[in-house]
């Protein structure tokens, strides 16, 4: 599967970006008729994104599930998501952010939320324009921080404290506000998602796809073909994925060492763990560290 | 001459509330005052010639007109666009100001700084305590901190906002890396350009922070210091015109006042707290310092 970066998708939006790990981009300036490049797709891995349409509509498709997103609604689509853009006239904001970044922030603030739930899907809401010019005033506040000549240092953290007030709007809207429902009520809903919660409770102890299956009582064959038709991915690449997820938000944390996290996360060996990793993220989890931790202090 | 804690007036919450009103604010975090919509004079908070114990940080704002003020016993001319850092635990004294002032103050507790430093991992912040900022800011600084001060106030004063608390925390987390920035404090905290005997007053500060609830000689500061006790009270007089002893009094007092009102402690356990060999004997250390009784400062406070 191909990963694309953000900015490819729109043809001629402004995006600007810290570090690969806050990339901002929206098309609100774009004089002529606003569009984005249709027909591309994108893969998310470890990314919390946030869109928001402003004006128009934006037909896609998120693993395998159609969607049309119209004015004043409001997507997060959460990492291990394909995107795929059908057609579209819309002016918009996308807040994308790493998902290890939104976790720490999330932590800090106590709101309560695990910004690593809900892997593999997406939620959609409907706000008001009122709600929507707030977010579309922090966002662009966020944006103008960014590349603001008075914020020599520490622009990382005017950047966090910018998102964190673009939460406190965003969650404050969807506090008790229905989502648009996509999934349709049936058995294999219901199985997916007892699986990813079933996954949720037990990724630190089991990955295989034989104790998962004999606890929601299915074949494992059958287990695939629900994970495929929501993730397009089988059973034993989701629980690779999403175990991965959580090694390298421990890594990005950076407060163990390596034996530390393969006895957390029970592997039998350092080596083993090792390899498990490199064959999943692509890296070995010491170079992983060494790229992509957060340094353990600012100042001494 | 030593001043006594006496000379001072605590700065304190309860005496601007019944002055004037914030404008908004944030209860235990943050306070904002300004009078950019009306004719309140700076003077209503702070009387000319009056020299007050900062009790909380304050970043103050001077939008239009000419001051004159002593912080720490530095005295300080400003103008319009002029912008001063006091942490908390400082003594502000205005000398002088023009007939027509506009000001914006930021008012923020210790649970406010605490909370940044952890939110942006600074460390040794109570270094700053002591010391102050104040520069004349460009107009884009001035533009953005007044842009910011009015969108706080404005979020603040929002009703249904059930995130506030986050909201709130995030515009402070602003604010403080603005005045980092803005001052270059950064680089200061590092060390560098800093006299040895700026050196030794933040390093005595820092030991407070640590020791105040045990050790209250000066004696001990000033070996952990490895200097005379007479030297340090020298050094602390020239940064914040106060002797070490009077320092060390006021600190274990806002210390046992926090005990008191914060933590609802009884007379008893602060004396235990603090390392007070009697209650009675902390008692007439409390009343020395602050003029009046524990038992009469709790009974003001709960009322």
């Amino acid at each position: 599967m191909q990963t694309e970066s953000f900015n490819q998708i729109t043809s001629n939006e402004e995006c600007v970006k810290y570090e690969d790990k806050f990339i901002l981009a929206d098309n609100l300036n774009q004089a002529d008729e606003p569009k984005i490049m249709n027909n591309t797709t994108v893969y998310n891995e470890q990314y919390r994104c946030s869109v928001i349409v402003v004006q128009g509509a934006l037909n896609m498709v998120i693993n395998g599930i159609s969607l049309r997103v119209k004015a004043n609604e409001y997507l997060t689509v959460m990492p291990y998501t394909s995107i795929e853009i059908k057609s579209s006239r819309c002016k918009f904001i996308c807040i994308k952010i790493e998902a290890y970044i939104i976790h720490d922030i999330f932590n800090n603030i106590n709101i309560g939320i695990n910004a690593l739930d809900g892997c593999y899907t997406f939620n959609h809401y409907r706000l008001t324009p009122r709600q929507v010019e707030t977010l579309t005033h922090d966002y662009l506040h966020m944006k103008e921080d960014l590349l603001n000549p008075l914020f020599k240092n520490m622009r990382i953290d005017i950047i966090k404290a910018r998102l964190c007030t673009y939460i406190s709007h965003k969650y404050t809207f969807i506090d008790k506000l229905p989502q648009i429902p996509h999934y349709q009520e049936n058995e294999s809903s219901q199985l997916f998602i007892s699986f990813m919660d079933l996954l949720s409770k037990n990724y630190k102890k089991e990955r295989s796809v034989q104790f998962y299956s004999q606890q929601l009582g299915v074949q494992p064959k059958n287990l695939s073909t629900v994970t495929v038709k929501y993730t397009g991915k089988t059973a034993s690449r989701v629980i690779d994925e999403y175990v991965t997820l959580h090694i390298k938000l421990v890594l990005y944390n950076n407060r163990y060492n390596i034996k530390e996290v393969s006895d957390m996360f029970n592997f039998a060996s350092q080596s083993f763990f090792g390899r498990y990793f490199k064959r999943v993220a692509g890296c070995s989890p010491r170079k992983y560290v060494s790229t992509n931790s957060k340094k353990l202090s600012k100042k001494s | 001459m030593a001043p006594t804690s006496s000379r001072y007036i605590e700065d304190t919450l309860e005496r601007i509330k019944p002055l004037q009103k914030a404008k908004a604010s944030m209860d235990k975090f943050i306070y904002l005052y300004d009078n950019l919509d009306s004719n309140v004079e700076p003077t209503v908070i702070y009387n000319i010639g009056k020299t007050y114990h900062i009790q909380q940080s304050l970043l103050f704002i001077l939008v239009h007109g000419t001051m004159r003020i002593h912080v720490n016993n530095k005295e300080l001319q400003l103008s319009s666009h002029s912008c001063v850092y006091i942490p908390a635990y400082s003594t502000l004294r205005i000398q002088m100001k023009s007939i027509e002032t506009k000001y914006m103050l930021y008012r923020f507790d210790n649970n406010a700084r605490n909370m940044s430093s952890n939110d942006m991992g600074l460390y040794n912040d109570h270094v700053l305590a002591g010391t102050m900022y104040q520069k004349r800011m460009s107009d884009a600084e001035f533009t953005y901190i007044k842009t910011h001060y009015q969108e706080l106030a404005q979020g603040l004063n929002q009703r249904e906002f059930k995130h506030k608390d986050i909201f709130a925390r995030s515009y402070n987390n602003i604010i403080r890396v603005f005045v980092i920035n803005i001052f270059n404090i950064d680089s200061d905290i590092k060390g560098d350009a800093v006299s040895r005997q700026e050196n030794l007053f933040r390093q005595f500060i820092d030991l407070l922070n640590q020791y105040a609830s045990q050790e209250r000689e000066v004696q001990f500061y000033a070996e952990q210091l490895g200097i005379t006790p007479k030297y340090l009270s020298t050094i602390t007089n020239v940064y914040s015109g106060k002797n070490a002893s009077t320092w060390i009094a006021e600190y274990v007092v806002t210390l046992a006042k926090q005990l008191m009102k914060e933590k609802r402690c009884k007379i008893q356990e602060v004396s235990t707290m603090l390392n007070f060999p009697s209650q009675s004997f902390f008692g007439r250390f409390f009343k020395r310092t602050t003029g009046i009784s524990p038992k009469r400062y709790m009974l003001s406070e709960l009322k």
